[in-house]
């Protein structure tokens, strides 16, 4: 520094100015410099001054070796140094390499390496050395029980375990530490032998039996709760020791060898029910992710569903727009074709009634052929996009006998509905859609037998036994009519008897013997003779116009036969009749055929027509027969075409079936208009009922596959079904025993007679033909 | 004993080993394997044949191979891969850890107190360590694995031999295939152990093994090499071995052409090399060609008819002989596996050699599929699922290309109803070495101390004490 300041001097430049600058470029060489380190010195000689402007190499991050000679460090010092391990008795030693712990004495001088491997041994340190570790503590063992000969004899005690085995057990429980597969493993009869050999006695050898996993489990269980038990009362166990214990004692060998049995089938499964189980479950896992979602769906549907039918009774303007299922769908559909043919069917003149009766019976069938096609393109269009929806990576494959009971499988000769419908729906259809009275009926000897209305568990087996069940119901109840109505006519023949031996009647009687006269009083007895007691119930109930009608109906029965008497009595009773065999028949159709779709539709159209019936007949029951009679008469026509079904005459059917209430009433209306002008017409209807029952009854028999056996028999006996069909309430009701004589089992009794009605409206209609 | 808290935090110590410079010894029938506890791997490998010579057993590799007057090739062990001669075997052990790991001790007597009388602490005991010159393990507790078979016979013997003779402070013994699952990482597994003798399967539930399911065959590597060996013999034209040994010159020829090779004589000494000799050297031929050649047939297509021909016409693949005669092998090449899961696929030795007698035609419970159904079947129904969801594959022969993913087809096959998993190393010296590092592990556990079999035990209670310990 001082040379260049010295030739700068010398050579006059000197001066404050002038020094700046070679500052800088002394600066900037010294600053080059250590930017340039790290290329060889050749390499930066050939570079000269001109230094490049860029860094070419990056200079050396790292820091310089520390040196020994600066002492900043000392070594560990590690040592051999022999130890005992814990958990050992033996006092074994073994020896292992440990480091010196850091010393807290402070470092010595900073001036030579500290030799601290001896050579200076007056400065070799006392090394401090972490405590052994004590392993011991993961030395444990289990408890096992313990037992001495006395207390074995008293408490461990078992029948097919003798003390050699059990010992034996125990021991091998300690030492595998309750490891059972490993005990079972090694559990060796053979050794218990031994020991026993080894030991004092060389007794007779026994041969010890090898035992099962379960019966160690079970053996050792027993003993170590007992064990328990005799150290720690039951009553001041704690929790936990109670708790082992209650599972040590309720330790069931059985069920486990069992469930061993039944893991040992599932492990032995084939592929194709590994499989069908790995397909199972990630289907499992599909809908156990999508639970939510679908629980809110089905509570959604539910909603709708139930909504549908308030909806339709409250907001009778709106209904067609609020359609929200496909039966809801189906049913506007039909309810459409129904008001459309009721316009058609209106242009003729109602005075033909043959024509009529032809075109009807016509349009019926059209109208089921067409609404069975419709269904069937439904079903057709449903049940490939419903396939490939449900299985679209499941091959279809063909299931053998056994599979298919195992998933439930099957091939129900009913037509399907199309869509989705819960089998308790169909249950309850079969014990309630019948007449309300016959319900009741039905309910009462269900809930006589302790069954639920409704089912709890609506498999399909037990669905197929309760309906057998409730046509057995069915059958019973026809049977006790039956009964009834037989004992009641060999009643009226021995009073008829009786009036013609001219011996004195045993009740209030019309004078005259003729045959009609009887027919016309035929009633009268009923009421007044017979039920004496019952009086006051028949002329209040239900009961009490039903037993008219079918009061009537033997007589006329037995006298058109006989006598083939004709009057008004007879039109009455026949009509009444005739009352109750539409009913019936109504029931029967909307309450058991309607598995189908066709019929459900139906049966919803049926019930439509009764409302729109029930609502004018609400005011005036006495005119429904009147005024309304071709509105009923059509639409109940037409229902009937669609149902296939050959009862009549909807209006007094609707009176009878849904009003209940109002039958109370009507009992006394009934009869006043029985001898009206309706008579007429009442023929015309019966003839034209017939003549539809004539054709339609074929259509009937081939689409109600499952028709009850009522509507059965109909069909097969339609005339001479004639008594059989009538019915004496009276008689089942005096048959039940009077603590069961309420009104209510009046008015069931009444149904009853419906059950079996149809047959009688046939015969009607073939005595007006034979007329 | 101090109760468990989890409360209590461990200490280092407890994760890693504590180790006592314990020595782990894997006897097998092919090598004698021997190393440190702690390490990855044995330290010292050692074949477990021995030359026979002059009297004089010579142990270690190139000693044994030198070709000498009369030699013989021995094994102290039988075709069930157990000690038959134990005072070779004694011999062999002590020499597979004494030339590299311990050392010969020294004798002091003649060192020391030889030329310093006032050295000599104690005439009578110094008369004692004077001929006790075999205290080779004074420092080192010793850790032994031992075929899942071993007769108890065997194992006092090992113990006797440790303690006594070599004056080990501690012995433990374990069952290969328990250490060859620990080698694993697993205490519950099935094991198989493909080994020079025998092919074994076994179950070892939380680290014992059970018994009834110890179930094994003939099907090692033995048997492989026989089924080379008699394939080369109806190879057409057939095919001799001429090991290295014989070889003098070789010029190379095209695949096909008899050898062009100049063959050793051996009239310097009075007797050639025993038959046993060359037949050794001839099995370090095989063993290359096991390593080059042998390939197992992917489960999938069946191999007998379909597979073997589709592998005739693509799978060929060349081998040269040490006299220079190449060829390639085809079909054959699979179906020497394919008997270890086919027994059908076996083709007999020739009819009267020892080879025919040795390694008779297996049956089908005999292959692997077989050995597995038979331990599964001795297994309880809850333990199956787990042990096939780890199957351990061990021992040196596994190496054949494949082996591990056609038992994983094939389990699975078999057992579709649960999960299998095959745990095979990836690095061949983990599946050659399973059952020692598995013995490695063990023993450098600071919790395995309360487990040694010390001097002490063994005094007061008699060999026997290794049954109980070591179950
Ligand atoms: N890479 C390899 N491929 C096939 N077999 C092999 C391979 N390496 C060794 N072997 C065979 O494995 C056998 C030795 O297996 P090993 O597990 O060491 O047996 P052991 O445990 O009985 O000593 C020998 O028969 C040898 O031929
Ligand atoms: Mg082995």
């Amino acid at each position: 520094m001082a040379s260049t300041r010295d030739i700068h001097d010398i050579m006059g430049m000197g001066g404050g100015p002038v020094q700046k600058p070679t500052n800088k470029k002394k600066k900037k060489v010294v600053e080059a410099q250590p930017r340039l380190s790290g290329i060889s010195r050749e390499v930066q000689a050939l570079m000269g001054d001109s230094v490049p402007p860029v860094q070419i190499v990056e200079p050396p991050k790292y820091k310089s070796k520390p040196s020994l000679a600066n002492k900043l460090y000392k070594p560990r010092h590690w040592q051999e140094i022999p130890f005992k391990p814990g958990a050992r008795s033996d006092g074994l030693s073994l020896t292992h390499w440990k480091r010196a712990l850091p010393s807290h004495r402070p470092l010595q001088l900073n001036g030579d390496v500290e030799m601290v491997d001896g050579i200076q041994p007056s400065l070799k340190p006392e090394y401090q050395f972490e405590e052994e570790f004590p392993m011991d503590k993961w030395a444990v063992a289990v408890r096992v029980p313990d037992y001495t000969d006395e207390q074995y004899e008293r408490h461990f005690k078992a029948d097919d375990w003798t003390r050699e085995e059990t010992d034996y057990l125990v021991k091998l429980a300690s030492e595998y530490d309750l490891r059972w597969i490993v005990i079972a493993d090694r559990y060796d009869p053979q050794e218990i032998q031994s020991a026993q050999i080894g030991g004092e006695a060389l007794e007779v050898a026994k041969n010890y039996s090898s035992r099962t996993m379960e019966q160690l489990k079970l053996r050792y269980y027993q003993v170590a709760a007992q064990d328990l038990e005799l150290r720690t009362p039951k009553a001041s166990m704690n929790p936990t020791e109670f708790a082992l214990y209650e599972k040590m004692r309720s330790f069931d060998a059985k069920t486990e060898t069992l469930r061993k049995a039944m893991a040992e089938k599932l492990f032995e499964r084939t592929k194709d029910e590994a499989e069908e189980e790995r397909t199972l479950l990630e289907e499992l896992h599909r809908i156990t992710k999508n639970e939510e979602e679908f629980i809110a769906m089905r509570r959604d549907l539910y909603a709708r569903l139930e909504a549908a039918p308030s909806l339709r009774r409250n907001e009778r303007g709106e209904e067609q727009n609020i359609v929200l299922s496909s039966a809801g769908l189906s049913e506007l559909l039909s309810r459409l074709f129904a008001k459309e043919k009721h316009l058609k069917r209106r242009a003729p003149a109602p005075g033909d009634s043959n024509s009529t009766a032809q075109q009807q019976s016509a349009d019926g069938r059209s109208r089921a052929n067409t609404s069975l096609s419709r269904r069937d393109t439904m079903d057709t269009a449903t049940e490939p996009s419903k396939k490939g929806s449900v299985s679209q990576q499941i091959v279809p494959k063909q299931l053998t006998q056994a599979e298919e009971e195992r998933y439930g499988v099957s091939h129900p000769n009913e037509r399907l509905t199309s869509g989705v419908s819960f089998r308790h729906e169909k249950i309850n259809r079969v014990t309630t859609a019948k007449s309300q009275v016959q319900t009741q009926k039905i309910n009462a000897a269900l809930t006589e037998l302790e069954i639920p209305a409704r089912l709890s568990m609506p498999t399909e087996k037990v669905c197929k036994e309760f309906e057998r069940l409730v046509s057995q119901i069915q059958l019973l109840l026809d049977a006790r009519r039956t009964l009834a109505r037989v004992s009641e006519e060999v009643k009226t023949l021995e009073e008829m008897r009786r009036q013609r031996l001219g011996l004195p009647p045993l009740a209030e009687q019309n004078a005259s013997g003729e045959a009609m006269d009887v027919d016309k009083t035929a009633p009268a007895p009923g009421q007044v003779g017979r039920n004496s007691t019952t009086e006051t119930l028949q002329s209040g109930s239900l009961g009490g116009q039903t037993v008219n009608g079918v009061d009537g109906g033997p007589g006329p029965a037995v006298d058109e036969d006989d006598e083939d008497a004709e009057g008004e009595d007879d039109v009455e009773a026949s009509n009444l009749e005739k009352t109750q065999n539409d009913e019936e028949d109504e029931a029967d159709n909307t309450g058991l055929n309607d598995d189908s779709m066709a019929q459900r539709d139906e049966g919803d159209e049926d019930e439509n027509a009764e409302e729109e019936d029930e609502e004018d007949d609400d005011d005036d029951d006495v005119g429904v027969e009147d005024e309304d009679e071709d509105d009923d008469e059509g639409n109940a026509a037409l229902m009937r075409g669609v149902d296939n079904d050959d009862g009549e005459d909807e209006g007094e059917h609707d009176v009878d079936d849904d009003d209940v209430e109002d039958e109370d009433e009507e009992e006394e209306a009934v009869p006043l208009h029985e001898e009206g002008d309706e008579e007429e017409e009442e023929e015309q209807q019966r003839e034209r009922g017939f003549a539809r029952h004539q054709t339609e009854d074929e259509a009937t028999d081939a689409d109600n596959d499952d028709d009850t056996q009522n509507v059965t028999m109909d069909d097969v006996e339609p005339e001479e079904n004639d008594p059989d069909a009538e019915d004496d309430d009276e008689d089942v009701a005096d048959n039940r025993p009077t603590s069961a004589g309420s009104r209510g089992h009046k008015r069931g009794a009444s149904v009853i007679s419906d059950a079996s009605g149809a047959g009688s409206n046939r015969s009607g209609a073939g005595r007006k033909r034979r007329r | 004993m101090a109760a468990l808290t989890s409360k209590d935090e461990p200490r280092t110590a407890e994760y890693a080993g504590d180790e006592v410079s314990a020595i782990v010894l894997d006897p097998g029938y092919a090598s004698t394997r021997a190393g440190f506890a702690g390490e990855d791997a044995p330290k010292s490998i050692v074949p477990s044949n021995y030359a026979f010579y002059q009297d004089a057993c010579l142990f270690g590799d190139h000693v044994i191979d030198v070709p000498r007057d009369n030699v013989e090739i021995r094994n102290p062990y039988s075709r069930d891969g157990i000690v038959e001669d134990w005072d070779t075997a004694e011999k062999l052990w002590k020499y597979s850890f004494a030339s590299k790991l311990t050392g010969i001790r020294p004798n002091k007597a003649l060192q020391e107190w030889l030329n310093d009388v006032n050295a000599v602490p104690n005439l009578q005991k110094a008369m004692a360590d004077a001929e006790d010159t075999e205290r080779a393990l004074e420092d080192h507790p010793l850790f032994m694995s031992e075929p899942n078979w071993n007769p108890i016979k065997n194992r006092e013997k090992a113990i006797e031999i440790a303690l006594e003779k070599w004056a080990a402070p501690a012995f433990y013994i374990s069952k290969s295939s328990v250490l060859s699952a620990f080698s694993m990482g697993k205490s519950t597994a099935l094991v198989i152990d493909i080994g020079a003798s025998q092919l074994s399967v076994a179950a070892v539930h939380d680290g014992m093994i059970l018994r009834k399911s110890i179930t094994r065959s003939h099907l090692g590597g033995n048997y492989i090499s026989s089924q080379i060996r008699s394939m080369l013999a109806t190879h057409d034209p057939p095919i001799t071995i001429n090991p290295h040994y014989m070889v003098k010159a070789k010029q190379p020829v095209d695949a096909g052409q008899p050898a062009n090779a100049i063959l050793k004589t051996f009239d310097q000494f009075k007797q050639p090399p025993q038959t046993s000799y060359h037949r050794y050297q001839e099995e370090k031929t095989i063993l290359e060609f096991k390593e080059v050649c042998l390939q197992t047939w992917a489960s999938g297509t069946s191999f007998r008819g379909q597979g073997e021909a589709i592998a005739r016409e693509q799978y060929a693949h060349p081998f040269e002989f040490p006299d220079g005669y190449n060829q390639t092998f085809s079909s054959d090449r699979f179906k020497i596996v394919e008997t270890l899961f086919d027994a059908q696929c076996h083709s007999p030795s020739p009819a009267g050699s020892l080879d025919a007698q040795y390694y008779p035609a297996p049956e089908q419970n005999q292959t692997i599929p077989g050995l597995v159904k038979l331990c599964i079947n001795q297994c309880d129904v809850d333990l199956r699922p787990m042990l096939l969801a780890s199957v351990v594959i061990t021992g040196s022969a596994s190496l054949i290309k494949g082996l591990p993913d056609r038992i994983q087809g094939e389990l699975t096959r078999m057992y579709p109803s649960t999960k299998v998993r095959v745990n095979a190393a990836g690095m061949p010296v983990e599946r050659k070495f399973g059952s020692w590092i598995g013995g490695s592990i063990v023993a450098s556990l600071g919790t395995f101390h309360q487990m040694w079999i010390s001097k002490k035990e063994y005094e007061e209670h008699g060999a026997s004490i290794v049954e109980k310990r070591c179950k």
